[in-house]
């Protein structure tokens, strides 16, 4: 069993790509944040295009690593997503080897709509939207899921104020 | 007697306004059959019976070379998310339908009468559940102010009952084993209505409409719990997206620049009323539904 583990970890270590982040270029000079809120104390100071590694996103702010290999918290706005690696994490990293696939979706093969051009090599073959119709949900199965999840509903205009 | 019809008929309009029996796959065609309201209706607005019936037509276009996602589990999860989300909007009882497309492309697209569309690819971009409501409640500003719907009406010339008429009879008889009705008017008006459809789909909506999209999508997120950065998020995993990537080559074509997205709804987001809000991510239920390579 002790063995079976060892063996599954190897395993799963030697398939893991090497460590690979989402990285970010700051847009202008900018204050790296202990915490994610606009007060908190600063940790550094870091310069405009200066690149990062993006750890974590909490609401409005990312928590990241600078190249000193200090942490701390940007805005959101501060930087622009400059590459993104896809990560899972570590506890499920196992149980994705056996159905891992490169970029999930079909590439098209047949002509498809949403061009002119394509629309009239296709002799103009109209799509089926019958499967379409079956979907939807009931609004009490939808509220019960948001429920299970501890979604709490808020008023606010399309505006942005509070109405 | 023309002056004695003119007085009936808001009379008219009044009795046959409860005249909803008649339904075809699952459409109400009292709109066609209420001779009064017509007349009484000057402006021509879609009922919502009409608006449904150029949506389908547009969804015809959109599924045309496309297939959907064979995972009922996740379907079901994005139609949740999306009647959540409707529910916190101006048109709770519309039946919306919200569709995964199994494609690589990253894409999304709505269609009038509250069909939302959105593919494996673009889903492959996010990380959470408040990213996934933030893109749906982006199509869904589309339907809620008729984006594709008034730009198809004024493109095919769609503006009078007659014409609407046609694109309901169509509807319903989608399914006739006949070839269809052979009324020319009948066929140039469903030709227009096609062709309006794939022009605008090809080449996008304005500038204007896109930008309000996504603070109706900000709102609708927060309005329903979810952490209102999500849209913002989605938008600047997509600005990282190499610009020479075929998967976001009609994404770029028929959007604003990304980065002026953004930057458009950083003003937005720092209203005391959406930056007070914080609200959920739901990355663990995200993951949990919805497959990734």
């Amino acid at each position: 069993m002790i063995m079976r583990t060892m063996i599954l970890l190897l395993l799963a270590a030697l398939s893991l790509p090497a460590l690979a982040a989402d990285t970010g270029l700051l847009l202008h000079d900018t204050t790296l944040r202990s915490k994610p809120v606009g007060d908190a104390a600063a940790v550094m100071s870091l310069k405009k295009n200066a690149a990062v590694t993006i750890l974590e996103r909490n609401g409005g702010w990312y928590r990241v690593s600078a190249a000193s290999g200090k942490t701390g918290w940007l805005r959101l706005f501060d930087l622009r997503y400059q590459s993104q690696v896809k990560r899972r994490p570590l506890g499920t990293e196992l149980r994705t080897l056996s159905s891992f696939r490169q970029g999930r979706g079909a590439v098209a093969t047949g002509v498809r709509g949403l061009s002119e051009e394509d629309n009239a090599k296709a002799g103009n073959k109209r799509g089926d939207i019958t499967p379409v119709d079956k979907l939807g949900d009931s609004g009490a199965d939808a509220r019960r899921f948001a429920a299970q999840a501890g979604l709490k509903s808020h008023t606010v205009a399309y505006g942005g104020e509070r109405r | 007697m023309r002056y004695r019809l003119l007085i009936l008929s808001p009379l008219l309009a009044v009795l046959l306004t409860g005249c909803k029996t008649l339904s075809v796959q699952n459409m109400d065609l009292g709109g066609l059959m209420d001779a009064g309201k017509q007349f009484a209706r000057s402006k021509h607005q879609a009922t919502e019976q009409e608006e449904l019936a150029i949506g389908r037509t547009a969804g015809e276009e959109i599924m045309a070379g496309r297939h959907l996602l064979n995972d009922p589990a996740e379907q079901q999860y994005v139609n949740r998310v999306g009647e959540w989300l409707a529910l916190h909007t101006e048109r709770p009882n519309l039946h919306w339908r919200f569709a995964v497309l199994d494609d690589r492309e990253i894409n999304a697209w709505a269609a009038p009468g509250g069909y939302v569309f959105i593919t494996t690819g673009m889903l492959n971009l996010m990380d959470s559940e408040s990213e996934l409501a933030g893109v749906l409640g982006h199509e869904m500003g589309h339907v809620l102010k008729k984006h594709h719907l008034h730009a198809i009406q004024r493109m095919a010339r769609l503006k009078g009952t007659v014409e609407l008429g046609h694109v309901l009879w169509q509807a319903a008889h989608a399914n006739d084993k006949e070839t269809g009705n052979t009324d020319p008017n009948q066929k140039k008006t469903m030709q227009r209505l096609q062709q309006s459809v794939s022009k605008l789909y090809s080449r996008g909506l304005s500038r204007e409409n896109e930008m309000e999209a996504d603070r109706i999508g900000v709102v609708i997120a927060a309005r329903s719990g979810y952490d209102p950065y999500g849209l913002v998020a989605v938008l600047q995993k997509i600005e990282s997206v190499k610009a020479d990537n075929s998967a976001l080559t009609r994404f770029m074509r028929t959007h604003p620049n990304t980065a002026d997205r953004i930057a458009k709804l950083e003003p937005l987001l720092e209203e005391p009323a959406l930056s007070s809000i914080h609200g959920l991510a739901l990355a663990n239920r995200f993951h949990q539904y919805v497959k990734q390579p």
